[in-house]
């Protein structure tokens, strides 16, 4: 549904959204926009005598949000269920700024070094 | 009780009592600080995975063969409550490791599934990054067999070119590598060991070797393409304290596998590679098993009468 309102392009009515879903009752259809509605997904306008739906977010910024939610909720399981993800920082709960102020020194003079003492 | 029922139930109690005596054998070995000079990720691969591959062996090219050979197809025994007691060990330890697998490979499929419609970012030497917009500067390799690299887009924005790169390349050593699978088995691995401290531990320090191993990989020996990773490692880090969630869900305990041990030995000159582990050497010797263990089929039988008798 969220598909067909993404291509329109513009605010929809249920009678609009009935045409590409003919199989669904139009009560089923009115029923799941008014949901989303509520859910926050779907801004709602007046289109005349009947209401236009459309999306509230573009279809990245969507899947982005899914996304998003997706990897915070797999960071966030305990225990061993947060596996199957290879992290670039490990021990990172280990690590304060001081230390990190004095290991960023290190890559400093390291640049520095590799640089030479003509540049 | 029928012979196939005494059959499922004998391999089942000779993997749990096999699993159980090697788990705890193993756990024994490392609080003794025995395993102390393994480093390379695979050889702590192979310990972690050696009471369940062990066990599975022994039943399937010794237990099972001898009885088989041994046992008279219409005995009639009753189970006694050892047997039954190590059968159940078995199949708890069977299921919770089932139950590890499906829960983790469910997560994986859910954020490989999302993740094609992302906006994906692609290198010179053909990786794909997905960037995605997250308060936590994650950077990780998702999913089981179509894997596939997960950065938040604040990370990308903190490094450089040159950082963000070597970022890159160190999920690229993961999916070369095949880590997340590795991370599949080790979760899912059916035994006792998985619920000992020192099955965590071993996890722990595998992960770690794997990430330094990831970070050798990437940089090489070229000291600019080092020195670059330390430095993204750092800002990512940065990123991390910083975050509403900092240090959670990333961490890692035992010796030597720290950021700043990492970082320390990124900026030192590359070291000679540890000793190749002989994991093939190893695969082929267990292969001889089942031959070594043709002439002590009888008395394997002997002790399946008696494990199945015990407690009657």
């Amino acid at each position: 549904m969220l598909a067909v309102l993404w291509e329109r392009g513009r605010a929809a009515t249920v009678r609009h959204v009935h045409a590409s879903f003919p199989q669904l009752a139009y009560t089923t259809l009115m029923t799941t926009l008014d949901r989303l509605y509520r859910k926050g997904v779907l801004r709602r306008c007046r289109l005349g005598r009947a209401f236009g739906y459309e999306p509230r977010c573009t279809r990245d910024e969507w899947l982005g949000q899914m996304m998003s939610g997706q990897v915070i909720d797999l960071l966030g399981a305990c225990g061993d269920s947060s596996m199957l993800l290879s992290t670039l920082v490990q021990a990172v709960g280990h690590a304060d700024a001081e230390l990190l102020d004095e290991l960023e020194a290190l890559v400093h003079a390291e640049r520095q070094r590799l640089k030479g003492p003509g540049t | 009780m029928s012979f196939p029922t005494t059959l499922v139930l004998v391999l089942l109690a000779s993997y749990g009592l096999c699993n159980l005596l090697l788990s705890v054998a193993v756990g024994a070995l490392w609080r003794a600080g025995g395993f102390v000079p393994l480093k390379r990720a695979d050889a702590l691969l192979a310990l972690r995975l050696l009471p369940a591959a062990v066990s599975a062996l022994a039943v399937l090219t010794v237990v099972l063969p001898a009885f088989l050979l041994y046992e008279p197809a219409h005995a009639d025994d009753k189970p006694g409550a050892l047997l039954v007691v190590a059968a159940g060990l078995a199949l708890l330890v069977i299921f919770d490791g089932i139950r590890r697998a499906v829960r983790a490979a469910r997560a994986a499929r859910a954020l490989v599934r999302s993740a094609p419609s992302l906006r994906t970012e692609a290198f010179e030497d053909g990786a794909q990054v997905s960037l995605v917009n997250l308060s936590e500067p994650v950077v990780a390799v998702v999913g089981g067999w179509r894997q596939r690299i997960v950065a938040a887009h604040c990370v990308a924005d903190a490094c450089d070119g040159e950082e963000f790169r070597q970022v890159v390349a160190h999920e690229t050593a993961h999916i070369d590598t095949r880590d997340n699978l590795k991370l599949l088995a080790l979760l899912a691995v059916p035994d006792v060991l998985a619920w000992l401290p020192a099955g965590r531990a071993l996890n722990a320090q595998w992960q770690a070797a794997a990430e330094i191993e990831a970070d050798e990989r990437a940089s090489g020996a070229d000291p600019h393409k080092r020195v670059a990773l330390a430095s993204a490692l750092i800002k990512v880090a940065r990123l991390a304290i910083a975050g509403p969630r900092s240090a959670r869900g990333v961490h890692a305990d035992g010796p030597g596998d720290g950021l700043e041990q990492r970082i320390k030995r990124l900026l030192a000159p590359p070291a000679g590679g540890a000793p190749a582990f002989p994991g093939r050497r190893i695969a082929t010797s267990a292969l001889l098993v089942p031959l070594l263990a043709v002439p002590l089929y009888a008395f394997v039988h002997r002790v399946i009468e008696f494990l199945v008798a015990f407690g009657r």
